[in-house]
């Protein structure tokens, strides 16, 4: 696309900043001069899509390689779209404004289940066919990262290879074998010959879908799933990088525009040393390994200078269980707080060690305090791997209240295996409690339905009912002395479909989108019925991935996939 | 620290960068100024920020030759030097066109604008434009006269209010090249949208504004 054309189309959306491709530390690449180009594809917002690390990583992971580019495109907004559909203009990238067909490869990172529409929308708005069989080789490779893909069967027939796993050396291997097999691409390599796709298939961490049948039983669950020839692998292991050695971006994207992380994101840890059983991050991101502290005091030192920001998040699923942590923020403020520079930690553990660094921290600035206990009483606490007692949950408040906080967030599941109504009323209890000792301590209280993930110590179980869910959703907000903000159960619903779901759902999504349906995750934008309707005229069942209890034996839509590795085994 | 110096940064905006508005300015130079090492002053207290003043927010999607931000240093710098190590700094359309030292002690310039001058170009307008008809210089300038011959114009402003703009207006004159220009009183702050006036003058709706050129041109202050 012309630049003059986006000038003719800017005055006329809402956040024009959004698609101007004109970052600090943004890369524009000779176009003809790469040899593989890539496309970057953050399928929400991009005031989301820009704060997403592994999108950071990548982007500067294939830049820097002499042979190939990498660019960015994120869901356009409602009005932009109305406007390019208008004027018959295809979805361009962000840095060249060049259509995404262009490209070689559109990598989508799937950060949650409700993506999906708008990975449809965005492949629409490119003039791209959605289903991989109805692409040639004239069309980009489409591949498709991030958590999601820990069962990415809803999205086969549309995505040509899935990556499990860290990105960071695979992405490299793929950009590989694109160059060997580039020349011979132009000629459909995808529905005739599928040699392109068998060569991904031998990359280990990569899964194509297209390689696989999958047989049904008469009671619609999994009976077989057949590799389609030779040297296509049985199972497909996930992909893990060594973080001493990973690459790390030091002149990191600096949006111009406010993003909903807008501060430099330091991840010291990947993975989790916990094993909450509920939890499907640390199996994603897994197994727990640390940044060392050098190459950290490193890292911070140049993108501190290459961006100019003044606030340093500290990010993993739990940064305070970083080996030495207390000692790297003191390290940490002794090199950077005299220059104005302030660190912040995302949601803490209850407990008083993550709060007294808490504390340590808000010295230069204040940050706000969040804490997920995720259940109110001990007994659930613990079957679900949260090991913090009422007793310590409440000192740790007191001492938050005691350092000056006056404002906590809380986050709780409901709909948890074994959960009772005693449960429920443990949660009132516990914030009664606190709110009885310290009067003029308030809460902002998230309450979130509790979806069985993919390769969890749930996997097999049934989500509560959503009657039920509304209920207690209900009842919490009626009875907590406190703000209360709850999930739309119906949303958490679809998530349950989607994320435990199999390859007959694409024909749900591909109807659901036709219906209008994206944005899917946005409360304004979110429309149960027509997802309803979608399901029945493709005559599939929701329920029977939400509610029914699988059976130990069965054949799950992601049993090929694995995950697991090493369990909660600490590579540092 | 203590400041020991104040200068004024006299800058332009200009192209894509005019879609980034006031608030996000300010964070993309307070970036710029910690990039470029600038030993800037912050203000005392729980939350420091930079010591500085911006000129009056522009509109979003408006060009200007006239913005300028007054920081206060906590070491005396080298102006021309200054100058180049800012400008690495700043993303393209941001252009430092002059920085000169003020007295660390005194008033901002904000306090003491009286006139906006603004550069209103529809070239692009009369050639995009979905109003019907093609106008002519002179029917522009009737549009002008017939404006200016009111005694009082009402429309509303940023805070919703009714207010005669009429007094505001110094002068609107055709120019060539298609361009209007316009002198603005601001009375009461800048609660006036230039935007809005035109709008009015030329009797078209908002949307068919889209592709007039408007670019802050000069801080008066008489
Ligand atoms: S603390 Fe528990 S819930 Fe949080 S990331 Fe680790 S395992 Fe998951």
């Amino acid at each position: 696309m012309e630049k003059t054309v986006l000038e003719d189309i800017l005055p006329f959306v809402s956040k024009p900043g959004r698609y101007l491709g004109n970052e600090w530390n943004v890369i524009h690449k000779d176009w003809e001069r790469a040899q593989v180009k890539v496309v970057l594809c953050y399928p929400d917002i991009y005031e989301l899509g820009m704060s997403n690390l592994g999108l950071q990583i990548l982007y500067s992971i294939i830049n820097q390689r002499q042979d190939s580019l990498a660019e960015r495109v994120y869901a356009p907004g409602l009005d932009i779209e109305e406007i390019l559909k208008d004027r018959g203009i295809p979805l361009f990238s962000l840095e060249s404004k060049k259509p995404l067909k262009d490209f070689d490869i559109i990598g989508f990172t799937l950060q949650h289940e409700l993506s999906y529409t708008n990975v449809l929308n965005i492949l629409n708005l490119a003039n791209i066919p959605l289903r991989s069989r109805n692409r040639n080789g004239k069309f980009p490779l489409i591949i498709a990262g991030g958590p999601s893909v820990s069962n990415p069967e809803p999205l086969a027939d549309f995505i040509d290879a899935f990556v499990l796993g860290d990105g960071e050396e695979v992405i490299e291997e793929i950009i590989e074998t694109y160059k060997k097999w580039s020349s011979r691409l132009q000629s459909a390599f995808r529905n005739k010959g599928n040699g392109f796709l068998k060569a991904l298939a031998k990359i280990p961490g990569v899964y194509v879908p297209s390689l696989y049948e999958v047989n049904y039983k008469e009671d619609g669950t999994i009976q077989r799933m057949e590799r389609k020839g030779d040297g296509i692998p049985e199972r497909i292991d996930k992909r893990v990088v060594d973080l001493e050695t990973s690459h790390y971006p030091l002149a990191p994207l600096v949006p111009l525009i406010d993003i909903s992380q807008n501060r430099l994101n330091l991840e010291i840890q990947r993975g989790c040393p916990h094993s909450c059983r509920f939890c499907q991050s640390q199996v994603v991101y897994g197994p727990c390994r640390v940044r060392p502290k050098k190459r950290l005091l490193e890292i911070a030192e140049v993108s501190l200078k290459s961006t100019g920001y003044d606030e340093m998040s500290l990010t993993s699923l739990s940064s305070t269980d970083y080996p030495g942590i207390e000692e790297f923020i003191g390290e940490f403020l002794d090199c950077f707080g005299k220059n104005h520079t302030s660190i912040s930690l995302p949601s803490l553990r209850p407990d008083k060690f993550s709060l007294a660094l808490a504390i340590r921290i808000r010295k230069i600035r204040k940050t706000g305090l969040t804490f997920a206990p995720e259940a109110g009483s001990e007994r659930l606490r613990k079957l679900i791997g949260k090991k913090i007692s009422d007793e310590e949950f409440a000192s740790t408040i007191s001492q938050a209240y005691n350092a000056g906080w006056r404002l906590v967030k809380l986050y709780f599941m409901i709909g948890l295996p074994t959960e009772e109504e005693e449960d429920i009323e443990a949660i009132i209890r516990l914030v009664k409690e606190l709110k009885k000792r310290h009067k003029n301590l308030n809460f902002n209280i998230t309450i979130a339905p509790f979806v069985p993930k993919p390769h969890t110590s749930f996997q097999l179980l049934p989500m509560e009912k959503l009657t039920e869910l509304r209920r207690k959703k209900d009842y919490l907000s009626r009875r907590l002395p406190a703000q209360v903000k709850g999930h739309i159960v119906e949303s958490s619903f679809l998530e349950a479909v989607f994320s435990r779901g199999d390859r007959r759902l694409g024909m749900v999504l591909e109807k659901a989108w036709e219906m209008g349906c994206k944005f899917d995750q946005w409360k304004e934008h979110f429309r149960f019925p027509v997802w309803q309707e979608a399901f029945s005229k493709c005559s599939i069942d929701p329920d029977f991935y939400v509610y029914r209890k699988r059976d130990s034996e069965e054949i799950l839509p992601w049993s090929h996939l694995e995950f697991w590795g090493h369990p909660n085994s600490r590579m540092a | 620290m203590n400041s020991v110096q104040r200068v004024r940064i006299e800058y332009s905006k200009k192209g894509p960068i005019r879609y980034i508005g006031h608030l996000d300015l300010i964070h993309t130079f307070f970036r710029a100024l910690k990039r470029a090492n600038l030993p800037v002053s912050y203000t005392q207290g729980f939350n420091p920020r930079i010591k500085c003043s911006f000129s009056p927010a522009l509109p979003l999607g408006f060009a200007s030759e006239a913005e300028y931000i007054e920081l206060y240093l906590d070491k005396k710098i080298d102006i021309s030097s200054s100058i180049g190590n800012l400008q690495k700094e700043l993303p393209q359309g941001l252009t430092v066109r002059d920085m000169e030292k003020l007295p660390l002690f005194g008033k901002s310039n904000n306090v003491k604008i009286k006139t906006v001058t603004y550069r209103i170009n529809l070239q692009q307008f009369f050639g995009k434009s979905t109003v019907p008809g093609q106008a002519s210089k002179e029917d522009i300038e009737g549009k002008i006269r017939n404006f200016l011959d009111k005694e009082e114009i009402f429309l509303i402003n940023k805070k919703g209010r009714r207010v005669n703009i009429r007094p505001l207006i110094l002068s609107i004159e055709m120019e060539k090249d298609w361009n209007i220009r316009l002198l603005l009183k601001v009375r009461g702050g800048f609660n006036f949208n230039p935007r809005i006036i035109i709008k009015t003058l030329l009797g078209v709706e908002k949307k068919d504004l889209a592709f007039v050129e408007f670019t802050r041109e000069k801080f008066l202050f008489w």
